[in-house]
Formats: C-alpha cells, sequence, structure tokens
C-alpha cells in the first residue's frame, strides 16, 4: 500500500520565557513580528482517493490552501527561550524549528514567507472486474504551485542553547542541529513546487505507482559553533536516494549549500471523460 | 460565514463516511473510496463494483468541480454495483445544500450500465442514470435520493423487462415495461419517502406492464445559523 499523506497544519508559538531562579530578565530591543494569512481559511483545498483491487489497496491525500503567510521578526533576549514553529504539509512542503536556550544572551531573526497559488486537480480513474481479470488504473495531474522562502540568523552566548531545523518538501529532507555555549548561525531555504504527477496501476497484489513532481530547492548554511552541530540532507526512496549526515564537536564553521531540482515533462492533455453507455429511450 | 461552510463540509462528511460504511455488494472485490473539497463545495464518492467496469475523471477548481463517468456490466455472470454520492454546496448568502445519491444494483444475468454527472456550471447540477434490461432471472435495485428510496425487485421467467432510473438530489424516477409469454414473473416495487408504499405484481401467461414511480422530496438545505 502506497500512502501519501498530506494535512495542513500552522503552528507557530513563539515564547520566552523569564528566568525564574534569577528573576531578572532583561528582554531588549525589538521584537517584532508580523504575521498575516490572507484568506487562508477559506482556501483550503484538497481530494482523497482510495482504489481497492481485490483487498490490494492504493491511497494518496493532498491539500493545499490558497494564500500567503509571511512572518518576520526580531528577537533580543537575555535570558532563556522556548521557540517552538513548524509549517506542515502545504502539498508536501514543511518548516520546523525548535530552539531551547538556557541562561545566556540571544539575537534572532526571521523572515519567511509562504505563497500558496490557487490551481487545479485533474484525477481520471478507471476500475474493471471480470471474473479473475480485476485491475484499477488512476492518473492525477496536480499545479498547485506552492513557493516557501525563509531566512534565519541567531546568535547566542550563554549556558547552552539547542536549535533545530528541519525543511522538506515532497521527501527531500534538509535538517540541522546545534547544540553549543556560543553559537553564530545564518541559514536560507527557498523551495518551490509547481506540478505533481502521479499514476498508478492496481491489481490484486501488485501496485505500480509513478510520482513526477517539479520542485526546486535550495539551501545555504554558514555557522560558527563552539559545541555540537549535525547537518543532514536526504532526497530519493527506495534503492534511488541521496544522503548525508555530518557531526562536528568542538569548534566547528560550517559553510554549506545544497542545490536540488527535479523537473518534469510538461502536463499531458487530461483524458477525454470515458463514452458512458448510452441511455437508450424509454421503452 | 467560514464557519458555516466548516460546519457544511463537515456534515457533508460526516454523512459520506456514514454511508461508506453501509452494507456493498457481498462479492464486491474493485472499488474507489474518495472525496474532494474546495473552499465552497465537498464531492464524495464510493464505488464497488462486480463484474462490472466503470470509468470517470474529476476536474477540481478553486470555484468549481466536475465530474463525469460511468459503468457498465462485465460477462455473464453475477454482477453488481453500488454507487453513493455525497455532495455539498455553500452558495453566497448563508445558503447551502447538501445531496445525498445513490444507486446499487445486483443481478444474476441482467445487463446493465450507469452514469454520474456533476457540473457546477449548470442547472442540472448532480444526477445518476441506470439503465437495466432482464431477460431470464432476478434483478435487484435500491435507487435514492436524499430522504426519498425506490427498491425494486424483479424476477422473471420466459420474459423480458427494460427498466430506467434517474436520480437527482431532489428527486428519483424508477419506470419500466415488461412482457412474458407463458411463463411467469414477481414485480415489488417500494417506494419510502415522507411515508411508505409498495406495489407487488405476479403473474403469468401471456402478460404486459408497466411500472413508473416517482419520489420528490424537499431538498436538505436552508438558513443556518
Amino acid at each position: 500500500m502506497n500512502k501519501y499523506k498530506n494535512k495542513e497544519v500552522i503552528i507557530l508559538r513563539t515564547s520566552v520565557l523569564n528566568n525564574i531562579l534569577v528573576a531578572v530578565v532583561l528582554v531588549l530591543a525589538l521584537f517584532i513580528i508580523t504575521c498575516s494569512l490572507t484568506d487562508a481559511q477559506a482556501g483550503y483545498k484538497g481530494y482523497k482517493e482510495e482504489i481497492t483491487v481485490d483487498g490490494t489497496t492504493w491511497s494518496i491525500e493532498r491539500s493545499t490552501l490558497s494564500g500567503t503567510l509571511e512572518i518576520k521578526e526580531e528577537v533580543n533576549v537575555t535570558g532563556m527561550v522556548i521557540r517552538d514553529s513548524s509549517i506542515s504539509n502545504f502539498v508536501g512542503i514543511c518548516a520546523e524549528e525548535r530552539t531551547i536556550a538556557q541562561p545566556g544572551t540571544m539575537i534572532f531573526s526571521q523572515q519567511t514567507s509562504l505563497v500558496g497559488i490557487g490551481g487545479g486537480v485533474v484525477i481520471t480513474r478507471e476500475i474493471k472486474d471480470e471474473g479473475e481479470n480485476k485491475s484499477a488504473n488512476i492518473t492525477i495531474t496536480e499545479v498547485w504551485p506552492t513557493l516557501l522562502s525563509t531566512t534565519k540568523a541567531v546568535g547566542y552566548s550563554g549556558t547552552q542553547i539547542s536549535t533545530e531545523e528541519r525543511y522538506e518538501n515532497s521527501g527531500e529532507v534538509i535538517s540541522t542541529s546545534f547544540v553549543a555555549k556560543e553559537l553564530a548561525k545564518a541559514s536560507r531555504y527557498d523551495t518551490a513546487l509547481l506540478r505533481m504527477d502521479a499514476s498508478a496501476e492496481i491489481q490484486p497484489g501488485y501496485v505500480n505507482q509513478t510520482v513526477q513532481i517539479n520542485k526546486s530547492t535550495n539551501y545555504a548554511l554558514k555557522s560558527l559553533c563552539i559545541g555540537k552541530a549535525y547537518v543532514g540532507y536526504k532526497s530519493g526512496e527506495g534503492s534511488t536516494k541521496a544522503r548525508s549526515s555530518e557531526y562536528y564537536f568542538g569548534t566547528s564553521k560550517i559553510e554549506k549549500s545544497i542545490k536540488a531540482e527535479t523537473e518534469v515533462p510538461p502536463a499531458p492533455t487530461p483524458a477525454p471523460p470515458t463514452p458512458a453507455p448510452s441511455l437508450c429511450p424509454f421503452p | 460565514m467560514k464557519k458555516i461552510k466548516m460546519f457544511i463540509l463537515f456534515l457533508a462528511l460526516s454523512i459520506y463516511l456514514f454511508s461508506s460504511a453501509l452494507p456493498v455488494p457481498s462479492l464486491a472485490a474493485v472499488g474507489i473510496n474518495s472525496y474532494c473539497y474546495n473552499p465552497r463545495s465537498l464531492f464524495a464518492e464510493d464505488i464497488t463494483t462486480v463484474n462490472a467496469q466503470y470509468a470517470d475523471y474529476t476536474i477540481l477548481l478553486p470555484g468549481e468541480i466536475v465530474s463525469q463517468g460511468g459503468g457498465a456490466k462485465l460477462g455473464n455472470n453475477d454482477s453488481a454495483f453500488s454507487h453513493k454520492i455525497v455532495y455539498a454546496k455553500a452558495y453566497l448568502g448563508n445558503r447551502a445544500t447538501i445531496s445525498d445519491i445513490g444507486a446499487s444494483l445486483e443481478t444474476d444475468s441482467a445487463t446493465y450500465g450507469w452514469i454520474k454527472n456533476l457540473d457546477e456550471k449548470r442547472e442540472e447540477l448532480l444526477s445518476m442514470a441506470v439503465i437495466y434490461e432482464l431477460s431470464d432471472g432476478n434483478i435487484t435495485n435500491l435507487f435514492w435520493s436524499n430522504q426519498a428510496e425506490i427498491a425494486e425487485d424483479l424476477t422473471i421467467v420466459g420474459g423480458g423487462y427494460s427498466g430506467l432510473a434517474v436520480v437527482e438530489s431532489d428527486s428519483v424516477f424508477n419506470g419500466g415495461r415488461g412482457e412474458i409469454a407463458g411463463s411467469n414473473f414477481s414485480h415489488v416495487v417500494e417506494l419510502t419517502s415522507v411515508g411508505r408504499a409498495t406495489s407487488k405484481l405476479e403473474g403469468g401467461g401471456n402478460i404486459q406492464w408497466q411500472q413508473a414511480v416517482i419520489a420528490m422530496t424537499e431538498p436538505k438545505w436552508g438558513i443556518y445559523p
């Protein structure tokens, strides 16, 4: 069984906890955050298809949101920080960040834009059951252009900071993790998904599926860390995949960029409607 | 307005999920279970076939859903299909409609075909039509639309019957004509709408008969708080 599950959840939480023991917390300078979700609630759309052939099931579930999400912030803290934010599964695009900073001084800035453009989906389905000959075919052409661009910078000096980032576009994952006493880090992630073509042939005990996604990703990281650093990348599945995991301990300076692009041929013309049985005149 | 839309879509999805749990043809082996939605509409289907084929297409756009398709019997063995549709649409001004329509058929020898059509740009928004012909044997049909339902059970030996059903959001029509020569038949039609009515006809020898019934209901729509 093959399953794609895409649900959209936006959780945006930013909290600053005071250092209770010391009772001295200085939250300085600037905290600007603007967050607007234009026409978001009204723009949900999605579909789910589940086809069963003699106990063999294939399914797909996709959803998105037409609209824009913009986040811009600058934070300057002396004290403790807990941050937890995520953008989940806008047609397979995700971004997550978790940061816990022990007493210290932290400067953080972020600029994020998420744009979902309303498009269309064409689904054709065909099922056949004739004695032992059972089969189903489905094709999906989905044009839901979605773009995510996010830039983040953090500077910290203090007891310890633990910060993680994770970005995903349709199975292509970039993640970083730092646990440090001193940290300066800047990262930028830009990704776009333009179109997905999927097809599947289902027979008892057999599924042959093809998923082609037109997408591109650019990621750049610069960091200076005293502590532990991790950078990971993963793309593809099965025997066709690329992945890397890098760990650095001590004092590290990392400059890294990742570019990935997949392009599929132009969308085929949707199959014409299957001729329906003619309705003979009422007798 | 957004809450109303969400309520309508939730209600429609609940109806769809509930109706999906209803019995399907016992021999069901190939089926489709699906739904799609945009900010104003939800369209859900549950299709099962036994010794039949079916094909369709669906176009999902931000402000429009179009879906058309049809199926027919394959081979000479026992055959069945069940096709359930739940469709909900929220209009400007808080008006909303929910349509719950469908057809199921089970037969040992009849030939049949059916089509479905959803086009939000046209007045005849959602409809299904089924035709069937029976020479010798049995056919059991069920056609429904919101709160109206027509059930038909027909057995013929040595004759023939041609039937048609048209299901729309607010009405169900079922009719046909039969003829036997020197043998027998049994034809039961049950209508469940506001009340319940049963028509039963049995006979033998040389006989022709016709039946037609239409069930109309108020569409399930209204002003929601």
